[in-house]
């Protein structure tokens, strides 16, 4: 295998395609963004031009990107254009007939998001009663439409003691997969911050049952924080933050961010290349060669975790390069 | 039944086209270049780039058996059957290991 390789151009685009939503979330950022759709022959222009750029993937998002009349149309495009399409729903609106329509227009993929295992607690913090059942029943949708469906779990206070039961859950109702995910504190999730964070020693103890259960679980457990790596060494070639390495984010605008959840613009799809924004952003640049800062220099998990995630580190000190918030070490 | 190693239908993958160059260019005068990134595969965000002689042996997993795979990629890189079968064999239970192969 080689190594310290950046490639020609992203693989991945996250890319919202609106910030329109069923739900009213505490933990969202994407209510902060700015508004503004591309129109659906903007978006099917510029798929051609990413999947051109030699971009591999695009995982469709928002906002609920159900709520966009065209995204089958969009979703067939990508497709066509030879671009893994995958997307991540809140499955509300994810019935029989749409997992069927997904599956023909080649999605590939969806990610369902489900914040606990408790139907109660889930639409609590989703705000609209039913959204847990719901949930459930489009992971059952989208296996019988022949789509891998997977749930993701934005970890926090409402379930940090519930990942066991929340996997068993999601193994029940079909999921190949449970993507847990670290709390970003952009958006509401910056404002709600004291309500739904942990401290460093309870991310320390939750990483650690999150990573056991990738052992004894049915399904796949996925747990993308790179402070994981104070407690084992991630695979792959990429260290730290895969932001600004492997991937970018498009808003619903077309505005290009190193992810969703650091919000410094990089440029325009409508307007600008996509390979030169990769290969000349100064921003990117420094994501991709940070240097040890504070606790970090010195660190024995440095080269593996990189000071961990450079957006948690933005919102609350304001330096992309600080350490990560979350850390214990 | 001997094993038939495919790619794994879930990873996306290209070649680096400047990669790919820089490799033939180093190979050509004699230089290192094993670690020279011609290729890079992704499954579900873990991401790998492979060399030359990887990516060689990844375009060739379209479920061919380790005997056939050493046959042809002795004759490519000119090497003895019993250094290609072995340094194969590792390279792909490495691949295996981290989930981008499949096939029995």
């Amino acid at each position: 295998m080689a190594s310290d390789f950046l490639p020609s151009s992203p693989l991945v685009l996250n890319w919202a395609l609106s910030n329109r939503c069923t739900f009213r979330c505490r933990h969202c950022y994407s209510r902060t963004e700015p508004d503004g759709e591309l129109d659906t022959a903007t978006v099917r222009r510029l798929l051609a031009n990413v999947a051109e750029a030699g971009v591999l993937s695009v995982n469709f998002g928002g906002g609920e990107p159900l709520l966009r009349a065209d995204l089958l149309d969009l979703a067939a495009c990508a497709t066509a254009c030879g671009l893994a399409v995958s997307l991540n729903s809140n499955g509300f609106l994810l019935d029989r007939a749409a997992a069927g329509a997904l599956a023909r227009a080649g999605v590939r993929k969806v990610g369902i998001s489900l914040d606990s295992p408790r139907a109660d607690v889930h639409d609590a913090f989703r705000g609209v009663p039913g959204s847990h059942a719901r949930a459930l029943a489009a992971l059952g949708h989208l296996v019988d439409a022949g789509v891998e469906a997977s749930v993701s779990c934005v970890i926090c206070r409402i379930n940090a003691d519930d990942l066991e039961a929340l996997v068993e859950v999601a193994s029940a109702a079909g999921a190949s997969a449970v993507n847990f995910h670290d709390f970003k504190c952009s958006g509401m999730g910056l404002a709600n911050r004291d309500e739904l964070d942990l401290d460093p020693d309870a991310w320390r103890r939750v990483y650690g049952r999150a990573l056991a259960l990738r052992a004894c679980s049915s399904v796949r457990v996925l747990v993308e924080d790179p402070v994981t790596s104070l407690l084992e060494p991630r695979r792959g070639a990429v260290k730290g933050s895969v932001c600004g390495k492997v991937s970018l984010y498009v808003r619903t605008n077309g505005d290009v961010t190193p992810c969703g959840f650091i919000p410094i613009v990089l440029g325009n799809l409508s307007r600008d290349d996509l390979r030169a924004i990769w290969n000349t952003s100064d921003v990117l640049a420094s994501l991709r060669r940070k240097r040890p800062q504070g606790k970090c220099a010195g660190c024995g998990h440095w080269s593996d975790c990189l000071g961990g995630c450079p957006a948690r580190a933005l919102a609350l000190t304001g330096d992309l390069a600080s350490p990560d918030p979350h850390c214990w070490g | 039944m001997p094993r038939r190693y495919r790619r794994h239908p879930d990873v996306v993958w290209r070649e680096e086209g400047a990669g790919r160059d820089a490799a033939e260019r180093g190979a050509a005068v004699g230089d290192d270049i094993a670690g020279v990134a011609t290729s890079v595969l992704l499954r579900s965000g873990t991401m790998l780039s492979l060399n030359l002689v990887g990516t060689e042996i990844w375009k060739r997993c379209d479920g061919k058996t380790l005997d056939e795979l050493v046959h042809e990629l002795a004759a490519v890189f000119d090497v003895g059957p019993d250094e290609a079968r072995s340094d194969l064999a590792s390279f792909l239970a490495d691949l295996d290991r981290q989930g981008f192969l499949d096939g029995e």
